[in-house]
């Protein structure tokens, strides 16, 4: 389903060079529950970003499904992120002014369904994350871990891909963590791939794959168990 | 405690250079228009004789002709001149402490000096009681006695303008002057005098400045002097020489009369209502009676001498501070909107609520007196500008006095705390805790 | 297309939005009520004067002493000033048109006091003032020499010319038909003057009057102490210190009080209204530079506060071009509010004018003019700050703060 090949990804500035990424490979499959994980610095985010069709890179190739998102342009790229993608970000990302349901209505705006279509996958997505009852109230009413399961919610309204999280718990106190993680990890048995960029070793332990990034490549996926070795050899 | 809320005011403006310096901008322009419009306001419509404003009376008969009225939109006006004949006869007969008949003329002066040329000069034909009536002051010499008015003496009062021309400034009273083929004897030289509107004489360039040099008006008959301003006649006569037209229905000469009580006004009334009846004998007069006196204030009113344009401008001057104000304040708003994490950081730390809109205010102060400072230089290149395009207007009516000053500063002061205060306010009593969750 | 989310945005920035939406009604009824008195003035600067104000120089004299003799005066001055090279034609006139002084009369088709009269500025000119003024007749003849009046020392004065030429707009007051020329027109005195011609058109002295039009010309040159002189073309300028001088020298027993151009008149005396028109039109600058600034500065500020949310939105699926339209959509729905209530506003303000200080009622095209003017200066500034919005890159989605 998603499949990067060599993608090397470097931030230039005038005075330096750095290369965030160098010759990633992996690929996913459809339905897999995937952590990413990796020191601060090894390359989570750029790798994030460029999953998430939110930054281009310098080489390598990118595909998701049958289709090569390699060098896109803006239109295409946005349309990409708009229907295939379900982000989750860290700090939830809600837009203060806008109720629940204006929220969760924002990516279906930018898809063009027609009202009625809008109107019934926004509750819809908000019924599974649990927060039908406040679709009319404002971020600044809920608690963080009920922002998240909007934000959830609006990742899922789409009917995306896959789900791309960045840290979704990060923000988030033990229990609400553990009740997101549930509610991530109910998503994925019903059927949606998700994958999670995060640096806390205890929730990539219950994804159903780990790979670890280290320098800007993967160190340890077990799934390329004979390629890792022989990079280290 | 001040100078922390001055140095934070300070630093704020600091951090947002272009929503200051934009506020500071509008103040500044919004004072700037405001201001100049209402300074030409104010002079045009200052009272020139504050003093004895509510004692100088101008006279006013009807002695219009039957057909119709002098202004058909408003019958009830009189005529705002008078003729010679009501001239000569209420000097004669009006009780009144002080009072002149006058008119503006012009000579034709012959100095001695080869140097100079023939010049002519714009004259006021008045009586002595004129220089009473305005307290005109005097440089050198005073107004000429009452027996010159009397036997019509050749004397005349010069303008400081025509007393350098033709004397270098220096004291020139007992010289000679051959004007219009006549010697006159100077008796005196006024001082500078710029009652502003010139309201003696509303008809002839209320904005002008006082040019004219003064002879006794009863030299009239004599020199055969005619008006050289507007006059206006409700009869078809044939006017072939100057007796003719001293004895005309014409209207050409303005009336002053001093009255220092309600009782004096009034017996001046019925003299005047009484001389009307007389004349209606003749023949005269044979309209309703009608005669009207004006202090000096609802003469100016009665005149509107102040152009309906001015107001109009005035009008869309405040109109633009308005703008100003609404601007600043929808720029000071978003400002403290966006320092609301601040405002809770600092509450948090112990500063109370008044503290924080003290210097909330403090800022918003700062902004006010630097806009009201620019404004007021604004203000006068806006009046330099006004003064460029109006070439007949006088340089001092186009200026700025104290009062014209202290009301842009408190405009300035007024306008921004008022932008200020709302802004201020709501910053201050924000939810720390809500801003701090939405952001 | 997303209006309904983007109004309950701005629902939540309530007063922000309604102050700069209030800032453009007043705005508007400003600009719409001073475009409105800006284009009377430039109407009445720009009436027809009919005549060549441009090719003409103006003279005032005054003669002085115990025998001053006006009638061989005026001859010597005409005599030296036809003669002069680069001089086309000139006369003596009592009062210079459009100069805001001058003299008027009533007249009547009637010999009856109790018609109604008709006002008409007075011209006394000779034969060859129609030739410097430029001012054609459309109907009959011109003076003949032999009708002009001149001042002779112990002559007196002749009553009534009997032959006079009119406006044509002061004919068709007199005789609505059309048919004045060859018809008396009666002075005040009741007595009749012939109308010989009809002038085309020509302005009086005031241009505030309402008898503007209205002239009637006498062949009389007694007590003309004004001159017009009409120049070659380009030779107007040189002509005006010659003329002063060579006067001057001819005549010790008369004042030359001014030479100046005709043109410099009429400057002067349309000054209050072009004053008037550019401090209107300087308010409405400065008023329309001041609001864009303002929108532009509070778009700005809106833009860098929604930074995260515009990578949000972006992250989400929406393009460059959907940013911008937001950020525009929404100045749109402002300016649209503001423009609504000024539309309000400026009926009220003109309601004042119009009944405070005598202007002319409000033409309303004007408000539909400005309003959609308003629009593009307000998308205009929006625009700015818009385009830096769609730049925000999507990654800023994943930053933390």
């Amino acid at each position: 389903m998603m499949q990067m090949k060599g993608i090397t990804k470097i931030y230039r500035t005038d005075v330096v060079e750095t290369r965030a990424l160098t010759e990633l490979s992996l690929t996913i499959d459809a339905g897999e529950f995937v952590a990413v994980t990796g020191p601060s610095g090894s390359g989570k985010t750029t790798f994030l970003n460029i999953a998430g069709l939110l930054e281009n890179f310098e080489s390598g190739s990118y595909h998701l499904g049958d289709q090569d998102v390699s060098q896109l342009k803006d239109r295409e790229s946005a349309r990409i992120r708009n229907e295939k993608i379900g982000f989750i970000f860290q700090s939830f990302n809600l837009i203060p002014d806008l109720n629940l349901f204006d929220n969760v209505d924002v990516p279906l705006r930018y898809r063009g369904f027609n009202s009625r279509q809008r109107r019934e996958r926004i509750e819809q997505a908000l019924h599974t994350v649990g927060l039908h009852s406040r679709i009319k109230h404002l971020p600044s009413q809920l608690s963080g871990g009920q922002q998240q399961r909007v934000a959830i919610a609006r990742a899922l309204a789409g009917d995306p891909l896959f789900l791309l999280a960045d840290e979704p718990t990060g923000n988030l106190d033990s229990t609400m963590a553990g009740q997101v993680l549930e509610l991530l990890e109910q998503i994925n048995e019903d059927g949606t791939t998700v994958v999670m960029v995060t640096h806390d070793p205890d929730l990539a332990a219950r994804a159903g794959r780990n790979i670890q990034l280290l320098d800007g490549a993967v160190t340890n996926d077990p799934k390329d168990l004979p390629e890792a070795v022989a990079a280290y050899a | 405690m001040f100078s922390y809320d001055i140095w934070n005011a300070l630093r704020s403006m600091r951090r947002n250079p272009i929503l200051t310096s934009l506020m500071v901008a509008a103040i500044a322009v919004g004072i700037g228009v405001s201001i100049s419009m209402l300074s030409v306001y104010h002079i045009m419509a200052s009272n020139p004789i504050p003093h004895k404003s509510d004692q100088l009376f101008r006279v006013t008969l009807d002695s219009w002709g039957p057909l119709r009225p002098y202004d058909d939109s408003d019958p009830m006006k009189t005529p705002i001149q008078i003729t010679y004949r009501e001239a000569t006869a209420l000097m004669r007969t009006g009780e009144a402490s002080r009072q002149s008949a006058m008119f503006e003329t012009g000579l034709v002066v012959e100095p001695d000096s080869p140097d100079l040329i023939p010049f002519e000069t714009r004259a006021r034909a008045a009586f002595s009681d004129f220089f009473y009536l305005f307290d005109v002051p005097f440089l050198y010499g005073g107004p000429w006695d009452k027996l010159a008015d009397d036997e019509a003496a050749q004397v005349v009062v010069l303008t400081p303008a025509i007393n350098n021309k033709l004397f270098g400034g220096r004291d020139s009273v007992g010289e000679k002057i051959l004007m219009s083929g006549r010697t006159f004897t100077v008796t005196g030289v006024i001082d500078r005098w710029e009652p502003m509107p010139r309201y003696y004489d509303t008809r002839n360039g209320p904005f002008q400045l006082v040019n004219e040099i003064f002879i006794p008006f009863t030299l009239t008959p004599r020199m055969e002097l005619w008006s050289h301003a507007s006059s206006s006649n409700w009869k078809a006569e044939k006017i072939q020489n100057h007796a003719e037209w001293l004895n005309s229905e014409a209207v050409w000469i303005q009336y002053w009369a001093e009255l220092k009580s309600d009782l004096e006004v009034q017996a001046y009334q019925d003299h005047l209502d009484n001389y009307a009846r007389e004349q209606k004998k003749v023949g005269r007069f044979q309209r309703p009676i009608n005669n009207r006196i004006f202090n000096v204030t609802d003469w100016l009113d009665y005149r509107e001498v102040v152009p309906n344009e001015v107001k109009v401008l005035v009008a869309l001057g405040f109109l633009f501070l308005v703008v100003c104000l609404l601007s600043s304040v929808a720029l000071l708003l978003t400002k403290f909107d966006g320092r609301s994490m601040e405002v809770s950081l600092r509450r948090a730390l112990g500063a109370s609520r008044s503290a924080l809109l003290g210097q909330h205010l403090m800022e918003v102060m700062v902004i006010g007196f630097v806009g009201g400072l620019l404004g007021i230089g604004l203000t006068q290149l806006c009046l330099l500008a006004i003064e460029a395009m109006i070439s007949q207007a006088p340089e001092y009516m186009l200026r700025m006095d104290w009062q014209m000053i202290a009301a842009a500063v408190v405009i300035a002061i007024v306008t921004s705390v008022i932008a200020g205060l709302f802004p201020a306010w709501r910053s201050c009593v924000t939810d720390p805790a809500q801003a701090l969750k939405t952001q | 297309m997303e209006l309904r989310p983007i109004v309950s945005a701005l629902m939540r920035h309530k007063t922000g939005t309604l102050l700069v939406a209030l800032q453009i009604a007043v705005t508007l009824a400003i600009i719409v009520n001073g475009l409105f008195i800006i284009n009377k003035r430039i109407e009445k600067i720009n009436r027809p004067y009919g005549i060549n104000v441009d090719s003409i120089i103006t003279v005032s004299v005054r003669g002085f002493g115990e025998d001053f003799d006006s009638g061989a005066s005026l001859r010597e001055d005409m005599d030296l000033l036809r003669n002069l090279p680069g001089v086309v034609a000139a006369t003596s006139i009592n009062q210079i048109p459009l100069s805001g002084s001058g003299s008027s009369t009533g007249l009547r088709s009637v010999p009856d006091e109790t018609a109604t009269s008709t006002s008409a500025t007075i011209y006394n000119t000779d034969e060859y003032g129609l030739t410097t003024l430029e001012t054609a007749l459309i109907e009959g003849r011109d003076f003949y020499p032999e009708e002009v009046e001149y001042s002779v020392p112990g002559q007196a004065q002749r009553d009534i010319p009997p032959v006079v030429l009119v406006t044509k707009a002061l004919a068709d007051k007199l005789y609505p038909d059309g048919d004045a020329l060859g018809r008396p027109l009666y002075w005040p005195s009741m007595e009749p003057s012939t109308i010989v011609g009809i002038i085309g058109h020509m302005m009086g002295s005031w241009p505030d009057w309402h008898a503007i039009n209205n002239s009637v010309f006498q062949p009389r040159t007694r007590n003309n102490f004004r001159y017009l002189i009409k120049a070659e073309p380009g030779a107007r300028d040189s002509l005006v210190p010659v003329i002063e001088e060579q006067l001057a020298e001819l005549n010790r027993q008369r004042l030359v009080r001014s030479v100046t151009t005709h043109e410099d008149v009429v400057t002067r005396t349309y000054e209050a209204d072009r004053a008037m028109a550019n401090i209107l039109i300087a308010i409405i600058v400065l008023l329309v530079g001041l609001t864009s600034l303002v929108i532009v500065g509070l778009a700005s500020y809106f833009v860098s506060q929604r930074i995260k949310q515009i990578g949000t939105r972006r992250a989400l699926g929406a393009t460059q071009i959907d940013i911008l339209r937001y950020f525009l959509v929404e100045n749109w729905i402002i300016t649209t509010v503001g423009a609504f209530a000024g539309c309000l506003l400026t009926v009220a303000v003109s309601y004042l004018l119009e009944t405070n200080f005598d202007l002319p009622r409000l033409d309303y095209s004007y408000l539909l003019v400005c309003v959609i003017a308003l629009w593009l200066i307000s998308q205009f500034s929006a625009l700015f700050p818009a385009r830096r919005a769609s730049a925000v890159p999507p990654a800023v989605a994943t930053r933390t703060v």
